[in-house]
């Protein structure tokens, strides 16, 4: 599947991408790239360990990585569930109610973009 | 030229994510020659290691352990942030945190989303204003020392005038000069009592090449008489004092630059005694002023240890003790306790100056050297070339420090961390760095936790004057007992009170035998 396909199926920007990063070329490695990275693992990790601060990380790191990458709803839902964490880098109590709602958005949006990068042409 | 490995410029990228690491390289890889860092610890260590190699940091601020934040504080207070820009990557938009940011000494943000034309393009600019600025002040400083050497060089000039007449090299004039200037710098150790400042320090002894202008005045038949002179001669030859003093009141120009006044004052009355028995006007004590104090004590060392047509030179010691037991008139107690107190120094100083004493005279030289350096700075910076010159000395420190039997580290106060810079041949299976080395399982596990206290405590109780311990430990190296050698020497803050900042040394196996300790000690 090609780049624009990939990106109309997860709901992406693939134009504002290309015009920052400046050729299909490296759009598309990242875009490969993204699929074994780790920071989403990180995240849910520590969502289940309750190690919050941990947790805010990664949803930081997530939210900063698809925008660059233009992967439109990762980047919002994680930019929210980053916000509801962000207590926890000063050693805050976390709204979890809120968090565990926020955390299901960024599965979604995850699993989402995921979809669409599998069936990128290698 | 230096050899240099890599032309590119240095650009260290500390964030904890892989990705945006990786992003940062596809953009700048090819224009830069980019170092990765992991967290803040790795920065800090990346930049003890390649210090100004370092063009630029690009720096996140959201990370584990230390953050970017904490970061720019130790770049601040290491005095990093003065020569290596840090621009933050940033995704967080809190006011508090970037003017923190700022405050800190950042000097830019790149905020997320990244633009590869705009990361580019901010690298670039930060680099040249930095390495412009650098090489501006380089300049600027390289300007400085030319005109203070053509300055030196016309006052050179026209004492060997005044000298020439006397049959003599301006070797004299010279060494009055460096005498002067040591017994100055002592007196201002010793006692605040005269508020000399450096700059007070570097005037008089430029004005004390002028003591003797007044003799140009004096006939040629006293002024090279063999033999005593008749009193009434002697009375002739003492005007010059006053005679060379009128020279510089009556100068057209300058009356009232501080250089024609400390001049005059050191030809009026380096003729004075401490206890008001000289000429011309007998003042005494403190009310000779402090510089013609110190210009009489040099000029009667440099005479007793100089050849004179009545007389050959007087051994160092021999002149030192006609000095101090006042055959040669009477001086400040002070200054001879810092004559007395600095004996051995000021004779080698004084020493070099003989040697050397015609390298004032090369002007051609010098104009040479005026131009070359200028169209140097003005082609391609002679800063980057010291910096070149770094690199390759930082190689081959790096090659000689691989190749022996010694782990080399740095070890940083605040925050504590300690750096293997090199692991030599031994293979201790420590990482690079360590955070709070005493407190660490690993290092725990091979030395025992006491010794590293140990020579903590022996660091901290160290001055800057004598920085170096040395101690014998047992280790536990790969399962087997060892025994090694440390030797460190404590490192301090520049301020008025030195405080501990750390510390750098080897250790090195000696359980087979001493000669690999031995080694160490030298």
């Amino acid at each position: 599947m090609t780049l624009d396909a990939c990106y109309a199926l997860m709901g992406g920007n693939l134009e504002e991408v290309r015009g920052r990063l400046r050729s299909d070329e490296r759009v598309a490695k990242f875009a490969r790239f993204f699929r074994s990275d780790e920071t989403y693992a990180s995240l849910e990790r520590s969502w289940e360990q309750r190690a919050m601060a941990e947790a805010f990380r990664a949803a930081h790191t997530l939210k900063g990585v698809s925008r660059d990458l233009g992967f439109t709803p990762l980047h919002v839902a994680s930019a929210e569930l980053a916000d509801v964490l962000r207590p926890a880098k000063e050693g805050g109590a976390v709204d979890e109610a809120a968090a565990e709602k926020l955390m299901e958005d960024v599965k979604r949006a995850y699993d989402k973009t995921i979809e669409a990068l599998n069936v990128l042409d290698d | 030229m230096t050899p240099s490995l890599n032309r590119k410029k240095t650009v260290l990228v500390v964030d904890d994510s892989p990705m945006n690491r990786e992003l940062l390289i596809d953009i700048m890889g090819d224009e830069f020659n980019v170092v990765e860092a992991e967290n803040g610890e790795q920065a800090v260590a990346a930049v003890l290691r390649l210090g100004l190699g370092v063009s630029l940091v690009l720096l996140d601020y959201v990370m584990p352990g230390m953050d970017g934040l904490e970061v720019l504080e130790v770049f601040q207070k290491n005095g990093w942030i003065k020569d290596i820009p840090v621009v933050m990557l940033s995704t967080e938009s809190d006011p508090k945190y970037i003017e923190r940011a700022y405050e800190l000494g950042a000097t830019d943000f790149l905020v997320r989303p990244f633009d590869a034309n705009i990361v580019l393009h901010r690298a670039r600019n930060t680099i040249m204003l930095y390495s412009k600025q650098r090489m501006l002040y380089g300049m600027v400083a390289d300007e400085i020392n030319e005109r203070e050497r053509d300055v030196n060089l016309m006052v050179a000039i026209l004492s060997h005038i005044v000298e020439f007449r006397n049959g003599e090299s301006g070797r004299h004039v010279l060494r009055v000069r460096m005498l002067t200037e040591l017994l100055l710098t002592y007196l201002a150790d010793k006692t605040d009592a005269y508020n000399l400042t450096p700059d007070d320090i570097s005037l008089i002894s430029m004005a004390s090449s002028l003591h003797d202008i007044g003799k140009i005045a004096i006939s040629e038949a006293i002024l090279n008489k063999p033999g005593r002179l008749a009193p009434e001669e002697f009375e002739v030859m003492k005007t010059h004092a006053a005679v060379g003093a009128e020279m510089l009141e009556n100068l057209p120009m300058g009356q009232g630059e501080r250089l024609v006044q400390t001049a005059h004052d050191i030809c009026r009355w380096h003729h004075e005694r401490w206890d008001g028995r000289g000429y011309p006007d007998g003042l005494k004590g403190d009310d000779i002023p402090i510089s013609a104090q110190v210009v009489a004590l040099a000029d009667v060392y440099d005479a007793l240890t100089s050849e004179r047509v009545y007389k050959p030179p007087y051994p160092h010691g021999k002149a030192l003790d006609m000095i101090l037991n006042g055959e040669c008139g009477t001086f400040n107690p002070l200054l001879l306790d810092c004559l007395r107190e600095n004996a051995d120094d000021i004779c080698s100083q004084v020493e070099d100056v003989s040697l050397d004493g015609n390298r004032v005279s090369d002007s051609g030289y010098t104009m040479r050297y005026v131009a070359d350096s200028l169209a140097e700075s003005m082609d391609e910076g002679k800063a980057s070339r010291e910096f070149d010159l770094m690199e390759y000395e930082r190689m081959k420190y790096a090659f000689f420090a691989e190749m022996s039997n010694e782990i080399q580290f740095e070890y940083a106060a605040d925050p504590s961390m300690l750096i293997i810079s090199s692991h030599g041949t031994m293979n201790s299976g420590l990482p690079d760095i360590v955070a709070d080395p005493i407190d660490d399982e690993r290092m725990t596990k091979m030395f025992r936790r006491e010794d590293l206290l140990d020579l903590d405590r022996r660091l901290r109780a160290t001055s800057p004057e004598n920085p170096i311990v040395n101690l014998e430990m047992k280790a536990n190296l790969n399962g087997k007992p060892r025994r090694l050698a440390v030797v460190a020497r404590s490192l301090w803050s520049e301020e008025d009170e030195p405080a501990y900042v750390g510390a750098l040394g080897k250790i090195a196996d000696v359980h087979d035998g001493r000669a690999t300790a031995q080694s160490i000690d030298a």
